[in-house]
């Protein structure tokens, strides 16, 4: 994950270890203020190792109620709560202090499990597969029979959106807007690319600015667009 | 390049609704937490959230952990 500092080798052993085998205080997870938290995170000791466990629970319960719907092995949030844990401790000092703290654990868990998902889920897929047509001239594969007015109004529209995406992105914002649009998660986008999450994010930022500026100049309207596509 | 129906439709709706500055993934991450739990309570509705709530609809990766995260929230028995 860009965001998140690369942790030390140590800090995941001791994290992992403590977290492991430190007997969790079950309520004491529900009882902690942010602050306290917070403290006990920091610092070194049995109240730390507590609380370290307690956080554990926290994210593994978590995980367990988000992922089992999806037909997540157990293992996996295990795995995902191990490295959730280490992430939290190496960016403790970067909690904000507007949600609980467990909140904010949750949300790191949260992305840290979907990241894994999309992952496998995207793995063996070819980027180049992809993205082969790229480069190539817009074809629009419509299914289904329109009217002879609404088929006017989208190649009016098609047309705008072939002169951005053929001569006016660079080569990067079209296949990154292309692998967007086939479902790509954005952090395999990232990896094909050799750039981050954000890059990416920015890449297709920009090419959808691009697109909304050609056809606001055409005179294309929202609702021109609602109507021909619908 | 071969787009079907729903990649030009997601493409335009996606245009339609871009803003000339946006969130990043990570900014939409750090707001998240908070923004989660406002979901939870029926209050993401703010003004101030519009940025949070835009980036929510365009970026379909973070739309899915953010729901995941608001459904894990809202399952929980009481507040930690």
């Amino acid at each position: 994950m860009d965001l998140l500092l690369a942790p030390t080798r140590r800090t995941r052993a001791r994290v992992r270890c403590v977290a492991a085998q430190a007997p969790s205080s079950g309520a004491g997870a529900r009882s902690r203020s942010n602050d306290e938290w917070i403290r006990a995170l920091s610092s070194d000791g049995p109240t730390t190792d507590s609380a370290y466990s307690d956080l554990r629970a926290v994210i593994l319960r978590g995980l367990r109620r988000v992922l089992a719907s999806r037909g997540v092995p157990d293992s996996l949030c295990e795995d995902v709560a191990q490295e959730a844990l280490v992430r939290v401790r190496e960016r403790l000092a970067d909690f904000r202090g507007d949600s609980y703290f467990t909140t904010w654990t949750l949300s790191i868990a949260t992305r840290l499990a979907f990241d894994e998902l999309r992952h496998k889920r995207w793995k063996d897929v070819s980027f180049e597969a992809v993205t082969a047509d790229a480069k190539t001239p817009l074809v629009f594969e419509s299914a289904g029979v329109i009217s002879q007015e609404r088929m006017i109004a989208r190649e009016r529209v098609l047309g705008q959106l072939r002169q951005v995406l053929e001569n006016e992105l660079t080569d990067r914002q079209r296949i990154a807007l292309v692998a967007e649009l086939k479902g790509m998660p954005h952090a395999e986008i990232a990896t094909s690319l050799g750039v981050t999450r954000n890059a990416v994010y920015k890449l297709t930022h920009d090419a959808r600015k691009r697109v909304q500026a050609q056809l606001q100049a055409a005179g294309i309207s929202a609702h021109d667009v609602l109507w021909a596509f619908e | 390049m071969a787009l079907n129906d729903q990649h030009v439709r997601a493409l335009l709706a996606a245009c339609q609704d871009t803003h000339t500055t946006e969130l990043t993934c990570d900014e939409f991450l750090d707001a998240m937490p908070a923004y989660a739990e406002l979901c939870v309570a029926g209050k993401e509705a703010s003004p101030a959230l519009a940025a949070v709530r835009a980036h929510e609809r365009l970026c379909v990766n973070c739309r899915d952990e953010c729901h995941g995260l608001v459904q894990l929230l809202a399952e929980q028995p009481s507040k930690p």
